[in-house]
Parts: structure tokens; C-alpha cells; sequence
């Protein structure tokens, strides 16, 4: 009983202990010093939240544009060239089926250097640091198709040597596998590209960082005002200059990062709406205009099966230059190029004038092949020497042109990205240490224009 | 600064949390695009086989396949088709328009080397052009290749005026279209890799065999043996199949598989031949019987004369038959 009577006596003293101590606190902060550094705690600790904040939001709209500049763009364009190179070895592939005699030299160039070409992009991006396991499958995929599909090609060479009929076949198949599985697989790395590209764009525009820096920033305001009328309503005394000047620090330092915030975003919104997007529809027809040479050479060559390329045709040819209502590829690209800013109006004339190009080149380079398709019915021959040719008036002209034209609208686009982006040549290390130094430097001065007051008190 | 800027700076200054109305361009380019890259999906329409209002031929146990029609009277002059007649119709347009294969070596392939049509139907087609047409007729054959499901329907629907090539003549094509009288006889065949174990039909029985899609031999393969059937559209693809182990064998006509053997040294047609069928020229029903006639006048005659066995003359002794093994049948239309 003794034992329990103490131990209970030691903590009701310890309770009473703690009350007096919780009476003697609130006494104290009823008081005008107690009053004055709570209120400076409060605003210092505003600003500090602000820092972090804006900090964070800085340093991640910094990245974005980093990622946009250096790696997005870069990833969709190599992916987009591998992709390229993939489809024009099967086109010059395709059109060697079509020639009689011994494949000519310059044709069997192409084809390797093409391939070689895809190869090497292959390389560079499955050496990517930063791949997804879509790409790392699809990078495996290819891998393993273009072996197969090479030495379909090659087999298909050397029954042709032999005058072997099945050499046609094994050039069917060879082309099959690049379009069943290979360029779906490229197609996958280039989509992967571009939504990474798409992420980036919006980690560089989100609205979420800049709103709560903006949220902290007037808070820390706020808290700061309210100090300085504290003080100047316990203290009598209207001025205090350390107060004063972290109010100052905090607007002009908040004003400037919003201000750099808001350039960064409209910065990435430029790049994705002048360059990148048209870049990725003018990308998305380049590529479907290359499937549609191939099956157009394919139609001519395995002529039994000729049907199934001939809606391929069709349905390819609505995707990038429209079917009645339905705008095609071109056409959207278009449309956003028409929205480029009045201010860049040169810019806007050359995007303008080269997508023209393309929509042109492609209306010729098919009205030549619904000509050379609608001659095969009559004379075979004829079609597939209209269809090669590569001087004026051929086909094969036509393709080149095509390609040329495509070429120069994605360079556009990709200058525009370029453009765009370096026109924010503000550091965001410099800015992120800016605004430390001058948000560490408003609160310092917070507290010591609060302490020189608590200070009169004692 | 942009009116968007300003409009973005005002909105972020007044709203905390995530924010979407300033966000920027949506992700619509990104899915438009990768939406055009999507495969096409083909519908691949097929001949449809029409049972027709009328008993089948295949019912009549006493039909016999490789019966055609007998001529009626002289055979018309090279440009003089008599009027009326779809031979008068050819002549009148200008140009014969034929059926044919491209892939089947000795019978209808195309040189890669000179992407010219070799063999002996291309032959046999200019031939009855220079009988439709006269002297120069040879050249006015239109080749339209087609595969082997569509050489029975391109007949019927008018796309060709006749398919030569190595149409077998049985009942049930004979529901869709006329034969001519059998201008080749041969037999279904197997080829499989030389060192294949393979050595009867009986073997076939739980292998994957291949053969072209919508032929005869596809339709003994499910009829008669418990083999995984694939089906190609082209016969070389058959080839292609066999040489890269996608299928164990190919059950073909003979006449196709010794051009594909050819191809391929380390290949052996088996001994062992399940079915014999005779090969006609198939012409649209009923209005085209003239043509029949006229074509089965010119066939007899050519059989006789030395001609069909001239046309043979790249044959391999394997392929070679006998003209006078072809005496013709004959029924009425």
C-alpha cells in the first residue's frame, strides 16, 4: 500500500509539474516578445516551405525542358529513324523483286545501308539508359525478326540466281515478317518515345508545382504582414526594416521564379504545339507513306495476292491524307501548324509551305501509282518499268520526291522543338540557389527585426 | 508575356492543388499518331462456293468428271469467229484474258531473271490466242495471276475468260463452272525433306502438311487423313514452309511438286501417288459452251497433231504423259 501510495504521489506531482509549465508557456506567449517570435517562427517557417516548394517546381520544369531538349526529342527522332530505315530496306528490297535481270549494285547498296543504318539505331537504343520494358521487348523482337528476315532476303537472292519461282515466295514472306512483326515492334519503341516525350511536356507544364509555390509563397506574405503589424501594434513603433526587407525579398524572389516558371511552361508549350506534335504526325505519315510505296511495289510484284495490298493501299492512304470527312494526318498536322503564334509568322509561313510540299508530293506520288496500277491490268511490263523509274515522270521519281518533301517537314518540326526550347536560357541551378539565398536571406532578416524588438523587452 | 502566360500566372496564384485548367496541349497528337501506325486489318474476302439451285454433279454416281463436251462441226477460222459466240466476243474485244499461276515451275511460272511468263500453260494460252485471233494472236493474251482459290470464281464471276492452270476436273467444280476436255493427267504427291521419315499417306496421320489453300489436295488431306492441315495461299509458300520446319511435308499434284523438288535438292517426292486427277480449262457456265467446244476442238486437235507433246518439251521424263493417254470423253453439255 506504501509503495503504491508513492508511486502515485510521483505522478500527480509530475502532472502538476507539467501543468505549471503549460500555464507558464501560455503566460509567456500572451506576452508581446512570446507574441513576436511565434509570429517570426511562423513566417520563417512560410518561407522555408516556399523554398522547398518553388525549389522543387524549378528543378522539375528544369528537367522537363533538359529531358525535352536533349533526351525526348532525340529518343523519338532515333526511334522514328529506325523505324525509317526499317520500311525503306523492305521497299528497296520489294522493288529489286520487281526488276528482271541481275539486281543492280546501286540497289543492293541501298538495301544494306538501310539496313545497316537500323542496325546501329537498333544499338543506340537499346543502349538507352532510361528504356521501358515495352522497348527492351520490342528491342529483342527486332533483334531476333531481322535475322529472319534477312535471311529470307538472302534466300530469296539466291533462288533468284537459280531462276527458282520460289524466290518470289520466300520475298513475300521476308516482307510479311517486316510488316507483322518488326515494324510493330518499331512502331512500339516510337510510341514509347513519344509518350516519354508526352510525359515530359507535362512534368514541364504541370500547374500543380507553380500553384503551390504560389500557395506557400503568399502565405509566407501573409504571415510576414501580419509580423510587421504585430510589431508595429505591441511596439509602437511603425518601421522595421527587417521585416520590411524579407517582405521585399519574398515578393521580388517569388515574383521572378513565377515569372521563370511561367517561361519554362510556355516555352514546353510551344515546343508541343509548333514542333513536336506536327513532328509526330508528320512522323506517323512519313511512315505509313513508306508502307504505302511498299505495297504499291508489292501489288506489282506478287500480283496473285495483289488484293490484300491494294486495301492496305487504300486504307493506308485515308490514314495519312483522309477519307471524306475524316481529316488525315496531314491535315492535322496541318491545323497545328495554323495555330502557330502570329509572332512567328516566318516560322509559321515555312511549316505552312513545307507541309504543302508534302500533301503534294503524296497526291502526285499516288495519282502516279493509281496509273501504274491501272496500266498493270493491261501490260505488266510497262507498269514495272513506269514504277522503277526514277527519272521524272516514274514512279520511283515520285517516291524520292515524296520522301525528300517528308524529310524536310520533320526537319521543321524538329527545329522548331529546338527553337523553342532554347529560347528559356535561364540556368535553373542559378535560380534554384537564387531563391535559396534570397529566401534564407528574408528569413534571417525576419528573425533578427523580430529579436532587435523582443530584444527592447528585456 | 502571352496572354496565356498571364492567364496561367493568375490562375496558379489563386488555386493550390493540381491544377488542369492551364495544363498544356492534351496528349491527342501523341494518340492520333500512334493510332495511324496500327496494323490494317484486312478482310480477306473469300470466293463464296454458291450450292446452286440444281442437283449437284457429286450426287450422280454415274458423272464422270473428265468428260467435256464433243465439238459440233468444223473448227472456226483463226479470225473468223462466227458471230454471237464467245469466241466472236475475244476476238471482237482484242485480247484473251487467262487465269494463270505464277509460281509453278514448268507449268506456269514467272523468270525472276526476265520476270517473263514461262512454261506450258503461258504456251498453251497463246496458242489458242493465235487460234482466236490469228497470226500475231499470241501476243494479245492478257495474264491476270491468280491463286489457287480464285480460279474457279475469276471464271465464274468473268474476270478471266478461262483459267489454265492445273485445274483438277472434279464434280463439284463442275457445279461451278464447264471443262474443257483434260489436256494433262497426273497425281497427288508428297514431297518432304530427304531425310524425312515420311514414307506413305498413312505417315501423314499427326503431322503438319501443307498444302495450298481452297485445293483439291486440301480437301483429300481432311477427307482422308488425320494430318494438321496448312494452308498457304501461293504453292512455292509451301516450299518456304517445308524449308524453313514449319511444316513436315507437302501434299500436292505431282505435276506441282516435281517444279517444287527442282527448287530444292534436298527434297524427295515420295513413291507413293494417292489420287490421279485430270487437269481441264475451266469456262463460265452455260452461255460459254461454243467456247468449250471450240477449245476441246483445237485440244484434240493439238494431241494429235504433236503439238501437246512439243509443249511438253521442257518436261522432266518424270512429267512427261503420253498425248495418247489423253483420248477425250465426251458428254453432253
Amino acid at each position: 500500500v506504501s509503495v503504491a501510495s508513492t508511486a502515485l504521489g510521483d505522478a500527480s506531482a509530475g502532472e502538476r509539474a507539467g501543468a505549471s509549465e503549460r500555464m507558464a508557456l501560455g503566460r509567456w506567449l500572451r506576452t508581446t516578445p512570446g507574441l513576436i517570435r511565434v509570429s517570426s517562427l511562423v513566417a520563417v517557417g512560410c518561407m522555408a516551405v516556399t523554398l522547398v516548394l518553388g525549389a522543387t517546381a524549378v528543378a522539375q520544369r528544369g528537367e522537363a525542358v533538359d529531358s525535352v531538349s536533349t533526351s525526348s526529342v532525340t529518343q523519338l527522332a532515333t526511334a522514328g529513324d529506325l523505324y525509317a530505315s526499317l520500311a525503306a530496306a523492305d521497299a528497296t528490297a520489294t522493288s529489286a523483286l520487281l526488276r528482271a535481270g541481275s539486281e543492280p549494285e546501286a540497289i543492293r547498296e541501298r538495301y544494306l545501308a538501310e539496313l545497316d543504318r537500323a542496325e546501329s539505331l537498333l544499338v543506340e537504343v537499346s543502349e538507352g539508359s532510361d528504356r521501358s520494358a515495352a522497348t527492351q521487348q520490342a528491342v529483342r523482337a527486332i533483334e531476333t525478326g531481322l535475322s529472319g528476315y534477312v535471311a529470307r532476303v538472302e534466300t530469296a537472292r539466291s533462288n533468284r540466281r537459280f531462276e527458282n519461282p520460289v524466290s518470289a515466295a520466300y520475298m513475300r514472306a521476308a516482307s510479311a515478317q517486316m510488316r507483322d512483326e518488326i515494324l510493330p515492334a518499331a512502331t512500339t519503341i516510337w510510341s514509347d518515345a513519344a509518350l516519354r516525350l508526352g510525359d515530359d511536356y507535362a512534368a514541364g507544364t504541370s500547374i500543380a508545382g507553380i500553384a503551390s509555390f504560389a500557395t506557400a509563397g503568399g502565405i509566407a506574405l501573409v504571415a510576414l504582414l501580419g509580423l510587421s503589424a504585430l510589431v508595429a501594434w505591441r511596439t509602437r513603433r511603425l518601421l522595421n526594416v527587417g521585416v520590411l526587407v524579407a517582405t521585399i525579398l519574398l515578393v521580388a524572389v517569388g515574383g521572378a521564379a513565377l515569372i521563370l516558371m511561367a517561361e519554362q511552361h510556355e516555352a514546353l508549350d510551344q515546343a508541343r504545339v509548333e514542333g513536336s506534335d506536327p513532328l509526330l504526325l508528320v512522323s506517323a505519315a512519313s511512315f505509313v507513306a513508306l508502307q504505302v510505296q511498299a505495297d504499291v511495289n508489292l501489288a506489282l510484284a506478287e500480283r496473285e495476292t495483289r488484293t490484300a495490298y491494294l486495301t492496305e493501299l487504300d486504307e493506308l492512304t485515308a490514314r495519312v491524307g483522309g477519307a471524306g470527312v475524316q481529316p488525315g494526318l496531314l491535315a492535322d498536322a496541318r491545323e497545328m501548324v495554323d495555330g502557330i503564334d502570329e509572332e512567328r509568322a516566318a516560322e509559321r509561313a515555312d511549316a505552312a509551305r513545307a507541309l504543302a510540299s508534302v500533301d503534294g508530293s503524296f497526291d502526285a506520288y499516288l495519282d502516279k501509282a493509281q496509273t501504274v496500277l491501272a496500266s498493270d491490268e493491261v501490260d505488266h511490263d510497262r507498269a514495272v518499268r513506269t514504277a522503277l523509274d526514277e527519272r521524272p515522270g516514274g514512279l520511283g521519281f515520285s517516291a524520292a520526291v515524296l520522301n525528300e518533301h517528308m524529310d524536310t517537314a520533320l526537319d521543321g518540326s524538329r527545329e522548331r522543338v529546338a527553337d523553342a526550347v532554347d529560347s528559356t536560357d535561364v540556368d535553373p541551378d542559378v535560380v534554384v540557389l537564387g531563391l535559396a539565398v534570397a529566401l534564407i536571406a528574408a528569413g534571417a532578416c525576419a528573425l533578427l527585426g523580430a529579436q532587435k524588438r523582443i530584444g527592447e523587452y528585456r | 508575356m502571352s496572354a496565356r502566360r498571364v492567364t496561367c500566372l493568375l490562375w496558379a496564384l489563386l488555386v493550390t492543388g493540381l491544377g488542369a485548367g492551364c495544363a498544356s496541349a492534351t496528349d491527342a497528337a501523341t494518340t492520333r499518331a500512334v493510332d495511324a501506325l496500327a496494323p490494317v486489318t484486312t478482310t480477306t474476302t473469300e470466293a463464296v462456293t454458291e450450292g446452286g439451285s440444281g442437283p449437284s454433279h457429286c450426287d450422280d454416281p454415274g458423272f464422270d468428271p473428265g468428260a467435256s463436251f464433243e465439238p459440233a462441226g468444223p473448227t472456226p477460222l483463226p479470225g473468223r469467229m462466227p458471230e454471237g459466240t464467245a469466241m466472236r466476243g475475244i476476238q471482237d474485244r482484242g485480247e484473251l484474258v487467262v487465269g494463270v499461276d505464277e509460281n509453278t515451275r514448268y507449268f506456269s511460272s514467272r523468270n525472276p531473271d526476265t520476270r517473263q511468263l514461262e512454261g506450258f500453260e503461258p504456251d498453251l494460252a497463246r496458242l489458242i490466242a493465235e487460234a482466236i485471233f490469228g497470226p500475231g494472236g499470241a501476243g494479245r493474251v492478257r495474264f491476270v495471276p491468280l491463286v489457287t482459290s480464285q480460279k474457279v470464281s475469276a471464271v465464274k464471276d468473268r474476270t478471266v475468260d478461262m483459267t489454265i492452270s492445273v485445274v483438277s476436273k472434279s464434280c463439284d467444280r463442275w457445279d461451278e463452272v464447264d471443262f474443257t476436255s483434260t489436256y494433262y493427267v497426273t497425281s497427288q504427291g508428297i514431297l518432304v525433306p530427304k531425310d524425312s521419315s515420311i514414307e506413305s499417306v498413312a505417315d501423314l496421320d499427326g503431322r503438319r502438311v501443307c498444302a495450298t489453300d481452297g485445293s483439291s489436295s486440301q480437301t483429300y488431306l481432311q477427307d482422308n487423313t488425320a494430318a494438321e492441315v496448312v494452308a498457304v495461299p501461293s504453292r512455292t509458300d509451301c516450299l518456304v514452309a517445308l524449308q524453313e520446319s514449319r511444316v513436315d511435308a507437302i501434299l500436292l499434284p505431282y505435276s506441282i511438286l516435281a517444279g517444287l523438288a527442282a527448287q530444292d535438292p534436298g527434297t524427295r517426292v515420295l513413291d507413293a501417288r494417292p489420287k490421279t486427277q485430270s487437269y481441264g480449262i475451266p469456262v463460265a457456265k452455260e452461255e460459254d459452251e461454243e467456247l468449250v467446244m471450240f477449245l476441246n476442238s483445237l485440244l484434240e486437235r493439238w494431241r494429235t497433231d504433236g503439238t501437246l507433246a512439243e509443249l511438253q518439251s521442257e518436261f522432266p521424263d518424270t512429267l512427261w504423259v503420253d498425248p495418247a493417254t489423253l483420248e477425250p470423253r465426251w458428254r453432253l453439255p
